[in-house]
C-alpha cells in the first residue's frame, strides 16, 4: 500500500517534471536571476495569450550545463555573447533569421551582425552594458578614465579598491590595460599580467563581487570594479561617484535572446523576440533593469534619469573591447595568475 | 523461544538494514563515485568532463606545468589546504574556548531554566548563514557598530581596521559554528554527575583545577564531537573567507567553487575535493585513534 | 568521652527558594576524635547541614566554627575536611590510584610522592592489587573503600559521610559498619556521618544528634537516645515505641503518678519531661512484661490489663500486640529462650493478660 502510494508520487514527479515538453500555448523563458522586467510578460501575455513560465539561472555555466543535459524544455534562453560561440559549437541554438524579423531595423547599427553571430542569424541583444570601475571623485580630482588608477593606484586611492572575485573579469582588465589580446595565451604577456596584479594587491581592499553599491555609498572602498547599470545606482545615492570609460579600452559584454535547439514552442519564441524588438517594449525593460538594449528608437520611450544617465551612453569613439570564450590553454593560465595572485 | 524469535524477526539482518543501505549508497556512495571518476577524466573545455582516463588532475596538486609548460614542484595548492586548515582548527579552537564555559554554565543552571539558555544559544541558527556572516560586515567595517561605539566612547581617534583581516574570518566562523560547539559539550556536561566537580572541590582542587581536570576529560566525548562538526564545515567555508576577508586569499572551497565555475575545470575540482575528503577523513582517523583507545575503558 | 569542641554550630539556618526552611537554627558541638551521628528521616535538614559543613552551601546566617574558626567564607577547597559521597562520586575517568592521590597533588605535593602516599593509603585499605583499575572496574564495597581511602588520603581534620552505606546491601553493609568504626578509632580522624538508619547510628556513633523538620531534637550516647527519649519523635524515630495516653495526677518520691486511659494508674520515672497536664506515656516492647491475671500481685503497682489481639514470631523473639481497655495498643516483645525446635507461644490470641511496665522504663512525654 505504502509502496503504491510512493509510486503514484514518483509519476507525479516525473509528470511535473516534465510538464515543459508538450504544453500548448506557453513561453518556456529561462534567464537571469531579477533581470526580466515584469510588465513585460504581463504586456505579452495580455497581447498574444500565450502563458510565460520564468526559470531563472546566475551564470553561463549554468546555462550551458542544463542545455547540454537536456533538461529544461525551455523555448528562451539568455546567454551572454562571449558563450554564444560554445551553444553554437554545440549545436545548442536553432536558427531563427532574426535579421528577416519585422523591428530587427530598430536595433543600432553597431549591434548588429556582431562577431559571435553574423547576420544575426541565431541571436538578437537583451540587454548590454559594460564592465569597468566606479570612482569616488570626491577622494580624487585626477582624470578617472585609464585603467591606471585601478591598477596602480595613486596615493589617495591606495588600499581603497575593490576588485571583482571572478579570475575572467579582474585578468580580462588587466589585459586590456596592457593592450593585449583577452583570452591570452601568450605565458610571457600573462606573466605581465601577474606581476601587475601582484603588485596591484597591496592596495586592494576586497575581492568580492558583491555588495558593490554599498561598499562605495559607505566610502568603504573609493574606487571598485563595477558595471555600468550598478554605477547609476551607487550614483543615485552618491552623486560623487562616477563611471569610468578607460581610454585604453571599455569591456563590453551582450546578453542575447537565442532559442534552444529543441525548444517546444519556437513560434511562441518568435513571437516573443519581435515584441522585444518595439522600441516601446525594450525601453520597458532597460527601464527596469538599468541597461542598453541596443534598440535605437528605444531611448523615446525611457525614463527621464535613464535617458541622461553617462553609465549608459558609451562616448563616441571609445575603444569597446569584447571579451570571447576562451581556450582550454588561456583558461588555464588564467587560473594559474588567479592562483599566483590569492595564494 | 526459536519460533518467537522468527515471528519477530522475519527479516534477516542484511535486509532489514536495506533502508539504511539504499540511503547511504543513493545519497553518499554514488555521488563521491561520480566525483572520484571525474576527478580521473580529463577536462571539456567548455566545462565538464571528456571520457578520457587522466591523472593531471592530481599531478597537478603538488606539479603545476611553469609558465613554460615544464612540470615543477609547486606548493601553491598545499599552501590554500594548509591555509585552510590552519584556520579552521583556530576556529575550532575559539569556539571551543566560548562554547565550554557556556555549556558549563549552563548544565549547572537549574533544569528548568536550562531551556530557555539553549535556546538563546541556538539563535544564530536560525538566520541563513550568508545573513549571519553579513551581520559581521555590519559590525566590523570602518563605519560599523564596533567603530562607531569604540569612537564615541573615546576609545580610538580614527576606525580600527578590523574587516578583511584573518580575525575577522575567524569571528565569522567562530560565530556561524558556535551552536555546534556548544550543544555537544553542554548534553556531554549534563549528563556527568554534577557531584564529581563537588568532590574535586572537596579534595582541594580550585576552580580551574576542577575545570580541566574533571569538567574536561569528563566532556571529551562531547569536545570532540563538537571538534568534528566545527572543524569540517570552517575547513569547506568560502563565505566568511569572501565576505570577511575580502577574498584576498584563496580557501579550498572558494578554490573548489572556482574550478566548477570559471574555470571549467571539474576533474580537478573534483580531485581537490576528493583530496579534501581524504585529508579531512586521515584527520578524524589519527583523533579517534588517540582519543578512542582511553574511552573505551569507561 | 569529653574531647575539646573541633566543630560548633551556632544557629546555622537555611533556606532554598521555594521550599520550606532547610535548617531552622541547628546548634551542636562536634567533639575532637568522635564518631558524630547526624540522624534522622530524608529531609530533615541532616545532609544541608553535612554540605555546609564542607562548602558546598552557604548558610544564611549562623556560624561554623573549625577549632574556633568560623570556616563559612571558606571555599570546599580551602576546609580541612574531606567527604565520603552517597554514591562515592569516584572519578571515572581516573584509575584507582589517581582517584586516591588526587587530593595530595591537589594540595601541592609532587605527582610522584602523591601517588606513593596514595598507593601506601591503598595498601592499608587492603586495595593494593586495584591500583591501576578504573572505578567502574570495581565492585560496590570496593568503591566505597576506594572513596573512603580518597578522603582520608588527605589526613582532613573532620571526614564528612554522607550516608556512605546506603547503596551496599545488608551483609556488607554490617561489615562495613566494623570497618568504618574501626578506620575511626585508628586514624583519630573526627568523623560526621549522616544517616537515616537508626541501627546504624546506634552502632557506630559516640554520639548522636536526631535532627526533624530542620532542627534538632536530642543529642546524646545511643543509650541515652534510645532509654531516654527527649520527646515523641525521637522515642518514634528510634527503635519501636508504645505510646500509651495519659494524664498526669501526682508526683512522689521523684516518680509521677500518671492516669492511663484504661483506668490503670501507673508510676512513671520523672525524669526532665513533662511535669503535668496530658501526656504519652512511652515504654520499649521488650521493657515490658506480659503475666497470666493469676500471678499480678509481684508489682502490682504498675499493671495493666488487655486482651492479646496478635502473635508474631521473630525468631529471636515474639512481638505480642496486646489491646488495651480504652482501645489503645501496646506490643510488647519477649526473647524465646527456649531452643531445640520445641517452641510455644506463652499466650493464645484473645486470651486476657496483664502487662507489667517497670516504672524504670516508661518516659512521659509531651503528647
Amino acid at each position: 500500500m505504502k509502496h503504491r502510494k510512493l509510486l503514484a508520487f514518483a509519476v507525479t514527479a516525473a509528470a511535473l517534471a516534465a510538464a515543459p515538453a508538450g504544453a500548448e500555448g506557453k513561453l518556456y523563458l529561462y534567464n537571469w536571476t531579477d533581470y526580466t522586467a515584469p510588465g513585460l510578460i504581463e504586456k505579452f501575455e495580455k497581447e498574444t495569450g500565450v502563458e510565460v513560465v520564468l526559470d531563472t539561472y546566475d551564470s553561463n555555466e549554468t546555462l550551458l550545463a542544463k542545455l547540454k543535459s537536456g533538461g529544461g524544455g525551455y523555448d528562451i534562453v539568455v546567454p551572454s555573447h562571449n558563450f554564444v560561440p560554445i551553444l553554437l559549437e554545440e549545436g545548442l541554438l536553432q536558427e531563427i533569421g532574426a535579421d528577416k524579423m519585422p523591428g530587427f531595423s530598430n536595433i543600432s547599427k553597431a549591434w548588429r551582425s556582431p562577431p559571435w553571430d553574423p547576420g544575426n542569424r541565431y541571436t538578437v541583444p537583451w540587454q548590454l552594458g559594460s564592465t569597468s570601475f566606479t570612482v569616488d571623485t570626491g577622494a580624487y580630482a585626477g582624470d578617472i578614465n585609464t585603467y591606471k588608477i585601478l591598477f596602480e593606484p595613486p596615493a589617495e586611492l591606495q588600499g581603497q579598491i575593490g576588485m571583482f572575485n571572478s579570475p575572467d573579469e579582474v585578468i580580462s582588465m588587466a589585459l586590456t590595460y596592457l593592450g593585449f589580446p583577452l583570452c591570452n595565451e601568450n605565458s610571457a604577456q600573462m606573466k605581465e599580467v601577474r606581476d601587475l596584479l601582484v603588485a596591484q594587491k597591496p592596495h586592494v581592499k576586497v575581492y568580492n563581487s558583491d555588495g558593490i553599491k554599498d561598499r562605495l555609498v559607505s566610502g568603504e572602498v573609493l574606487a571598485h570594479m563595477n558595471w555600468n547599470g550598478y554605477s547609476i545606482r551607487a550614483r543615485d545615492e552618491k552623486p560623487s561617484l562616477h563611471y569610468a570609460y578607460p581610454k585604453e579600452g571599455v569591456i563590453t559584454w551582450v546578453d542575447n535572446l537565442a532559442v534552444p535547439k529543441d525548444a517546444k514552442n519556437p513560434e511562441n519564441a518568435k513571437r516573443f523576440i519581435a515584441f522585444f524588438l518595439r522600441p516601446e517594449n525594450a525601453a520597458a525593460q532597460s527601464n527596469f533593469a538599468g541597461y542598453d538594449s541596443g534598440n535605437a528608437e528605444a531611448a523615446a520611450h525611457l525614463d527621464a534619469d535613464k535617458k541622461s544617465a553617462p553609465e549608459l551612453s558609451t562616448p563616441a569613439g571609445a575603444k569597446l573591447v569584447f571579451s570571447s570564450s576562451c581556450s582550454q590553454q588561456a583558461i588555464a593560465l588564467q587560473d594559474k595568475v588567479w592562483t599566483e595572485i590569492k595564494k | 523461544m526459536t519460533e518467537s524469535r522468527f515471528i519477530n524477526f522475519a527479516l534477516p539482518p542484511w535486509l532489514s538494514a536495506g533502508p539504511a543501505m539504499a540511503v547511504l549508497l543513493f545519497f553518499l556512495a554514488a555521488p563521491l563515485c561520480i566525483v572520484a571518476a571525474y576527478s580521473l577524466m580529463e577536462a571539456d573545455p567548455h566545462g565538464g568532463v571528456r571520457a578520457a582516463f587522466s591523472s593531471e588532475a592530481y599531478v597537478r596538486f603538488l606539479f603545476e606545468r611553469d609558465w613554460d609548460g615544464n612540470l615543477a614542484l609547486d606548493g601553491s595548492y598545499a599552501a590554500i589546504f594548509a591555509r585552510s586548515f590552519l584556520l579552521a582548527a583556530a576556529a575550532t579552537a575559539l569556539c571551543l574556548l566560548a562554547a565550554f564555559p557556556a555549556a558549563y554554565c549552563i548544565a549547572g543552571q537549574p533544569p528548568e531554566r536550562r531551556g530557555l539558555l539553549l535556546l538563546l544559544i541556538t539563535i544564530p541558527f536560525w538566520a541563513n548563514l550568508l545573513v549571519r556572516t553579513y551581520c559581521w560586515v555590519l559590525i566590523l567595517r570602518d563605519s560599523g557598530l564596533a567603530n562607531t561605539w569604540l569612537s564615541a566612547l573615546g576609545v580610538i581617534a580614527s576606525p580600527l581596521p578590523l574587516m578583511y583581516t584573518d580575525g575577522a574570518i575567524l569571528a565569522g566562523l567562530a560565530y556561524s559554528y558556535l551552536p555546534f560547539m556548544a550543544l555537544p559539550i553542554y548534553a556531554a556536561l549534563e549528563k556527568t554527575d554534577w557531584r564529581l566537580m563537588e568532590a574535586a572541590r572537596d579534595l582541594y582542587a580550585g576552580w580551574w583545577q576542577t575545570l580541566f581536570r574533571i569538567a574536561v576529560p569528563l566532556a571529551r566525548g562531547g569536545i570532540a564531537a563538537g571538534c568534528i562538526m566545527v572543524f569540517i564545515p570552517s575547513l569547506g567555508a568560502f563565505i566568511a573567507p569572501d565576505l570577511l576577508g575580502g577574498g584576498r586569499k584563496l580557501m579550498i572551497g572558494s578554490l573548489i567553487q572556482l574550478q566548477f565555475s570559471s574555470s571549467r575545470n571539474w576533474p580537478f575540482g573534483s580531485a581537490a575535493a576528493f583530496v579534501l575528503l581524504a585529508a579531512v577523513l586521515l584527520v578524524l582517523w589519527l583523533w579517534l585513534r588517540r582519543g578512542g583507545a582511553q574511552k573505551a575503558q569507561w | 568521652m569529653g574531647g575539646a569542641a573541633l566543630i560548633e554550630i551556632r544557629g546555622v539556618r537555611k533556606s532554598f527558594a521555594g521550599q520550606a526552611r532547610a535548617l531552622d537554627g541547628v546548634s551542636l558541638t562536634v567533639r575532637e576524635n568522635e564518631f558524630f551521628t547526624l540522624l534522622g528521616p530524608s529531609g530533615c535538614g541532616k545532609t544541608t547541614l553535612l554540605r555546609i559543613v564542607a562548602g558546598f552551601e552557604r548558610p544564611d546566617s549562623g556560624e561554623v566554627l573549625l577549632a574556633g574558626k568560623d570556616i563559612c567564607p571558606l571555599p570546599p577547597n580551602l576546609r580541612p575536611v574531606n567527604t565520603v559521597f552517597q554514591n562515592y562520586a569516584l572519578f571515572p575517568h581516573l584509575t584507582v590510584l589517581e582517584n586516591v592521590a588526587f587530593g595530595l597533588e591537589m594540595r601541592g605535593a609532587k605527582r610522584e610522592d602523591a601517588k606513593t602516599q596514595a598507593r601506601q593509603m591503598l595498601e592499608t585499605t587492603m586495595l593494593g592489587e586495584f591500583g591501576a583499575r578504573l572505578p567502574s572496574q570495581l565492585s560496590g564495597g570496593q568503591q566505597q573503600r576506594v572513596a573512603l581511602a580518597r578522603a582520608l588520603a588527605c589526613k582532613p581534620r573532620v571526614l564528612l559521610l554522607d550516608e556512605p552505606l546506603s547503596a551496599l546491601d545488608l551483609k556488607l553493609r554490617r561489615t562495613m559498619r566494623a570497618e568504618l568504626k574501626r578506620v575511626q578509632r585508628e586514624t583519630q580522624i573526627t568523623f560526621i556521618f549522616v544517616t537515616h538508619d537508626q541501627e546504624e547510628a546506634l552502632a557506630m556513633s559516640d554520639r548522636v544528634a536526631v535532627m526533624n523538620e530542620g532542627r534538632v531534637r536530642q543529642i546524646g550516647e545511643p543509650a541515652e537516645i534510645y532509654d531516654a527519649p527527649g520527646d515523641r519523635f525521637v522515642a518514634g524515630f528510634i527503635g519501636e515505641t508504645n505510646f500509651l495516653p495519659g494524664e498526669i495526677t501526682g508526683c512522689e518520691n521523684g516518680f509521677l503518678r500518671v492516669l492511663l486511659g484504661g483506668g490503670a494508674t501507673v508510676a512513671v520515672a520523672a525524669g526532665n519531661g513533662e511535669k503535668s497536664g496530658a501526656v504519652t506515656v512511652a515504654i520499649r516492647p521488650e521493657r515490658a512484661a506480659l503475666h497470666s491475671p493469676a500471678d499480678t500481685a509481684a508489682n502490682a503497682e504498675n499493671i495493666v490489663t488487655g486482651e492479646v489481639r496478635d502473635i508474631v514470631y521473630l525468631g529471636g523473639t515474639t512481638r505480642y500486640d496486646v489491646v488495651l481497655p480504652d482501645g489503645a495498643a501496646l506490643s510488647v516483645s519477649e526473647s524465646n529462650e527456649s531452643g531445640g525446635g520445641n517452641y510455644a507461644a506463652r499466650f493464645a490470641r484473645g486470651e486476657k493478660v496483664c502487662a507489667s511496665l517497670p516504672r524504670d522504663s516508661l518516659r512521659a512525654l509531651e503528647r
